[in-house]
């Protein structure tokens, strides 16, 4: 009682301290109270509806497994006007079902006269006899009770000991523990705990079905879920987030957007408004990979980056790793966004579906046959309609995505999955009276294919097959399909092998295999004698294998490891041509290679540690250090927020391949089970990283690796995270201070110079407040120093231009970046209800801050008082300092619905 | 239209115009003007603005030095020994103005290389430009504005010609003409450049400023032929001059120069065609 009431005060100031930060108010905790009376009338129903009745008519929440209880038994009670205390001992007591309170869970279990389970704890904590206990293995998959889904990364343990496993991303888990009886406990967020006693006589395999704590508006609570295991489990550079914790968040214009939440992570930096590119712990924005079920997407931006292609209702997990990833995942130096996609309701039909001012998405989802195979199609479209009405429907503006999946379990071991996502963007005009057709478009093409297979319990592996397209299109005459077009693509293939070898030995090994192809820029026109003047930009073609190993090893009750290298083996390939450049950089030879040859090898190896040391079950320090190899540049030297015609190259004769040493540590804690703390620091040097020739031309240039120069990247910095991931009051507060220091040959007369994406400060704080079952409130608000910038030292005058003259690289800052977003939702239904739907209003920018994206020094002002560039260079014109900013205050208002 | 020319002008309008009807709709963009502290530094080179035609023209170098602030005058610098090749020796047309001009009668010719060379303030600065001939001109073409009693330019040459690089200087003068009042500028001078090269910045350039002009206007086109040195030279002045101030910049940089000795600016060396046109 005392510690209940300790923790009651402690949560209500730690609470009240938010509140005042951020001017909301109200706490709110529950208790369950067994005094509360109801009636209950039952005839020949089974144990599991007559549970459901009882949650129905009460606040109470049921906790179990269905396999352990003998759901099916057919009831019939009549209680009338009963407290819940003579209901459950009516209707669980005389079916051999034992209740158990555990916070705010009803937790019930199957009966076991004489069983006592503290005695059992503490019967497993005797080593000695564990050491000569024989070990037995339990394997399975952890789903959503209610649609089948496997849950990625959910937690596995037996109750009072250090021994647990987290389900892969297939949602497979194995766990060996020597003989004995035991509570096995799962959580995930947003999920109720499943608690299941545990008699381990022999291996076993049993696959657990959690139910959602909650529907739809308090998804963002995380529930029950146990702080100790996640100090365990998360590992330094880590961050995971549900589609649950994302609708939390205040998305753009009412919308969940992956991208931009996650820049609202500490360590992670935004650019600014309107763009997807972000910056992770100094690296460059190309050194980010993002995953769809395994699939690389290039360009995840619509509508040059004010949305982030993915259909939100289409994502079931997303694993963020700042740079410390495990050696499955190579070929990115900074991060690696992992997303995966729902599979498909496995049991029944479900859609939901939204309708906002800038988007509408529709997803159905549903088993083909029930518990076997599921589909979900998932698609959005913009509604930029009301723009082109304004235009006389001169002017086109579209984005869609598309995402199908398909499920397919073929038995116990074998489990198959295909996924499809196209995105594309379109932006044109028409002209000429309406016989041609200006414009830009981008579209990316994905499918996987993978094949989850159980050798056995303790043996388990994962094939994928997939290929990955992005095409960029600047049509000169969509009539005439006349366009310059870039192109990157890969086919791969890749085999995972996971060996949960015993209770302290969990170790992967796969090969990767890759095939890339990248047109850097080429223009297809209809004109055969002006098509073959035109100079041809050299096609490339590369292959990559890449093997690899790893081990998760617990040393220790206070160490554990996870150690691996990863070895990549990339070639280049004919046919092509590549060029000889001298030491300026000239052109002074060309090479043509015959198809298939290989011209160019890398092999390098990766080896990466991470290591942890739990100070107690609340508090671990953690260390680690990573190599990675990037094969695959961007090429942009852009300042602009937007994506803009980035072309992809290899490594190869004229470009080495970047490497990145990361080193970090942190201190990881919990208080109270409430709050949870993380401080990180990190160093990270990188070779090799690309820079650009001034005034690089980068477009349609056959030579453009001569505008490429290579050079050393530093990067430090610190990231604070205090969030609290419990309640009715969720929320961060990060805090990050990292420097991004470069130097380049040949770049800013040699000396080193800070990144353009140099900001030493950054703030996020990302709260929500549940306010009963209808309301909840959310607001983000990000703060970043601003970011460098050249600007002029002096100026002078040129055939009546005005010319700056610039003195050092990015010796100068823009003013802080800082924007507040806020979001109202009412929830029409209470959140218990099957269908639900939802009002989200949203302002983007609420106070208005105009972040400036450039300062320039070029603009006059006309007659009608625009700012504009002169073309009249008679020199009677006053050039006058002018600043863009992309975004003001953004409202909307979308309409969500689910069933 | 020349075939050469993929990418014409009007392309280049076109995307400027629904990339900002776009922002603007969209994004309640903005651009507004400011006051900003810039880190000025003293600097010590000379500006060198020099260009020999196949115009029998007096052919000017103007010499000045970098000014502090924006719109500050340019100061030109004085007392300097200015010659090409040598023999066409450059005298200041008025003290102070930075102004060097040959004789009237000097006119380069195609295929020739010319050598500038300053001494000014004990420091020698040189510069080499090849002039390369200049073929046919395509007049540019205009239209009336509907409504109005003006004009404007609607096509002058496209803007990427994958062989050859040109310049066009294009000078309105409308002060004979009745709509010209007095007190205000009748006069326009404007360039339009093709280029072998393309940018991106060039693509999404931001808005410029709209040239009217009444008619009566007398329109003086020059189409100069450009080395490759002095192309480059453009590009990067139009970087950071024309295309700079959009939402898809590029990183900015200093603009290269011929002239050595630390000197900024450009000689060039140009065949020239022209056309002149009356608007009616």
């Amino acid at each position: 009682m005392k510690q209940a009431l300790t923790l009651f005060v402690s949560k209500f100031f730690l609470q009240k301290i938010l509140i005042f930060i951020f001017l909301f108010s109200c706490i709110n905790t529950h208790a369950q109270d067994l005094s509360q009376k109801i009636t209950l009338k039952v005839k020949n129903k089974p144990l599991s509806d007559v549970i459901h009745k009882i949650e129905n008519l009460s606040a109470i929440r049921f906790s179990y497994s269905p396999d352990q209880l003998p759901v099916s038994k057919l009831i019939t009670i009549h209680l009338k006007n009963k407290t819940l205390q003579e209901i459950f001992d009516a209707v669980f007591l005389q079916n051999d079902v034992e209740y158990l309170i555990v916070e705010n869970q009803v937790i019930l279990k199957k009966r076991r006269v004489g069983s006592d389970e503290k005695k059992n704890i503490d019967d497993k904590k005797e080593k000695e006899s564990e050491a000569i206990k024989p070990k037995y293995t339990i394997n399975g998959y952890l789903r959503d009770k209610s649609t089948g889904e496997i849950l990625i990364g959910a937690n596995i343990f037996a109750k009072g000991t250090i021994l647990g496993a987290a389900t892969n991303a297939y949602g497979y888990f194995s766990l060996t523990l020597p003989e004995g009886k035991y509570i096995l406990c799962c959580s995930y967020i947003g999920f109720k705990p499943v608690f299941q006693e545990l008699n381990l006589t022999g291996n076993q395999t049993i696959s657990f079905e959690m139910e959602s704590s909650t529907a739809q508006i308090s998804e963002v609570q995380i529930s029950a879920d146990d702080p100790e295991k996640e100090v365990e489990m998360n590992q330094s550079g880590e961050m995971k987030l549900t589609p649950k914790t994302l609708s939390g968040m205040t998305g753009f214009v009412g919308e969940t957007d992956i991208i931009k939440s996650l820049q609202s992570v500490s360590g992670i930096k935004a650019y600014g408004d309107g763009s997807t590119l972000f910056y992770v712990r100094g690296g460059n924005s190309d050194q980010n990979m993002i995953l769809i079920d395994d699939a690389p997407i290039y360009n995840p931006a619509h509508l040059f980056g004010f949305f982030s292609a993915i259909a939100p209702d289409a994502i079931k997990d997303i694993e963020a790793y700042k740079g410390d990833f495990p050696a499955s995942y190579g070929g990115r130096l900074s991060s690696m966004i992992d997303i995966r996609t729902k599979d498909g309701n496995m049991k029944q039909f479900g859609m939901s579906g939204s309708i906002g001012p800038f988007t509408s998405t529709i997803s159905f989802e549903g088993p083909v046959w029930k518990d076997r195979i599921s589909y979900i199609v998932s698609a959005r479209r913009a509604n930029m309609n009301w723009i082109q009405r304004q235009t006389k429907k001169t002017l086109k503006i579209n984005f869609y995505d598309l995402n199908a999946k398909l499920n397919f379990k073929i038995n116990n071991n074998n489990r198959i999955f295909l996924t499809l996502y196209r995105g594309a963007d379109e932006f044109s005009r028409i002209y000429s009276a309406g016989t041609n057709t200006f414009g830009i478009s981008w579209d990316n093409f994905l499918s996987t294919l993978r094949w989850n297979h159980i050798f056995s319990q303790k043996l388990f592996s994962n094939t994928t097959a997939y290929i990955s397209r992005y095409n960029y299109y600047l049509y000169i005459s969509k009539e005439k399909n006349e366009f310059w077009n870039s192109e990157i693509s890969n086919f791969s293939f890749k085999t995972d092998f996971t060996w949960y070898a015993n209770t302290k030995n969990t170790i992967k090994t796969g090969i990767h295999c890759n095939i890339h192809s990248s047109n850097p820029g080429n223009v297809e026109i209809s004109d055969e004698y002006v098509k073959r003047k035109l100079p041809a930009v050299a096609k490339y073609q590369s292959r990559e294998f890449a093997l690899y190993g790893s081990n998760e090893q617990v040393i220790s009750e206070k160490w554990s490891l996870r150690y691996g290298i990863r070895v990549p083996l990339w070639q280049d390939l004919g046919e092509t041509k590549y060029f000889t450049f001298n030491d300026q950089h000239i052109v002074i030879d060309s090479t043509s290679v015959n198809e298939g040859e290989v011209y160019k090898s890398f092999l390098t190896a990766e080896p990466r540690i991470n290591v942890k040391y739990s100070i107690n079950k609340r508090t671990a320090l953690k260390a680690s250090y990573t190599r990675n190899s990037q094969f695959l540049h961007m090429i942009t030297n852009s300042v602009s927020p937007f994506t803009s015609m980035e072309v992809w190259i290899p490594s190869g004769s004229n470009i080495k391949p970047s490497y990145a040493d990361q080193f970090s540590a942190g201190y990881f804690k919990h208080f109270s089970g409430l709050f949870y703390f993380s401080g990180e620091i990190f160093f990270k040097h990188i070779q090799n990283q690309i820079d650009y020739a001034d005034h690089a031309s980068l477009l349609f240039n056959p030579a453009i690796e001569g505008e490429l120069r290579q050079g050393i990247s530093n990067a430090y910095g610190t990231e604070l995270m205090i969030r609290k991931q419990d309640g009715n009051f969720t929320g961060w507060i990060g805090y990050t201070y990292s420097r991004s220091i470069k130097n380049t040959l040949g770049i800013n007369n040699g000396n080193s110079y800070v990144a353009a994406y140099d900001r030493p400060h950054d703030v996020c704080i990302n709260i929500s407040y549940k306010a009963k079952k209808h309301w909840l409130l959310s607001a983000n608000w990000l703060y970043m120093s601003g970011s460098a910038f050249t600007s002029p030292v002096s100026f002078y005058y040129f055939n009546g231009y005005t010319v700056p003259v610039y003195g050092d690289k990015n010796n100068d800052r823009l003013p802080a970046y800082h924007r507040m977003d806020i979001s109202v939702t009412y929830s029409f239904r209470p959140p218990e209800k099957r269908f639900q739907h939802n009002l989200i209003f949203t302002l983007y920018n609420a106070y208005a801050h105009k972040n400036p994206v450039s300062v320039n020094f070029t603009k006059i002002l006309d007659d009608n008082g625009k700012l504009v560039v002169p073309t009249d260079l008679s020199g009677q014109s006053e050039i006058i300092p002018t600043m863009i900013s992309v975004a003001g205050v953004i409202p909307s208002v979308t309409y969500n619905f689910k069933f | 239209m020349n075939r050469k020319y993929l990418f014409n002008k009007k392309t280049g309008i076109l995307f400027i115009s629904f990339i900002n009807i776009f922002v603007s709709l969209l994004v309640t963009s903005c651009e507004k003007k400011i006051d900003w502290n810039l880190d000025i530094q003293e600097q010590d080179f000379i500006i060198v603005e020099g260009m020999i035609t196949s115009e029998k023209k007096a052919h000017q170098v103007k010499i000045s030095k970098p000014v502090k602030n924006l719109n500050d005058p340019a100061v030109g610098v004085s007392g300097a020994i200015v010659s090409i090749n040598d023999s066409i020796i450059l005298t200041e047309t008025t003290s102070g103005s930075g102004v060097y001009q040959t004789a009237s009668s000097v006119s380069g010719s195609p295929e020739n290389e010319y050598k500038l060379k300053i001494i000014s303030g004990g420091k020698t600065y040189t510069a080499v430009a090849l002039m390369k001939p200049c073929n046919s001109l395509s007049p540019l073409r205009y239209s009336k504005i509907g409504g109005t009693n003006n004009y404007k330019i609607d096509w002058i040459a496209g803007a990427y010609n994958y062989e050859k690089a040109f310049m066009y200087e294009i000078t309105l003068d409308w002060s004979s003409s009745d709509s010209c009042l007095q007190g205000n500028p009748c006069f326009t001078l404007m360039y339009y450049y093709t280029l072998t090269t393309i940018d991106v910045n060039q693509i999404f350039s931001p808005e410029t400023e709209r040239i009217i002009f009444p008619a009566g206007t007398i329109i003086t086109e020059k189409k100069y032929s450009i080395s490759a040195e002095h192309e480059n030279f453009i590009r990067c002045l139009l970087i950071e001059t024309k295309w700079r101030g959009g939402l898809f910049d590029s990183s900015p940089a200093n603009i290269p120069t011929n002239l050595t000795g630390g000197a900024k600016g450009f000689f060039s060396a140009c065949d020239v065609i022209q056309t002149i046109i009356v608007v009616n």
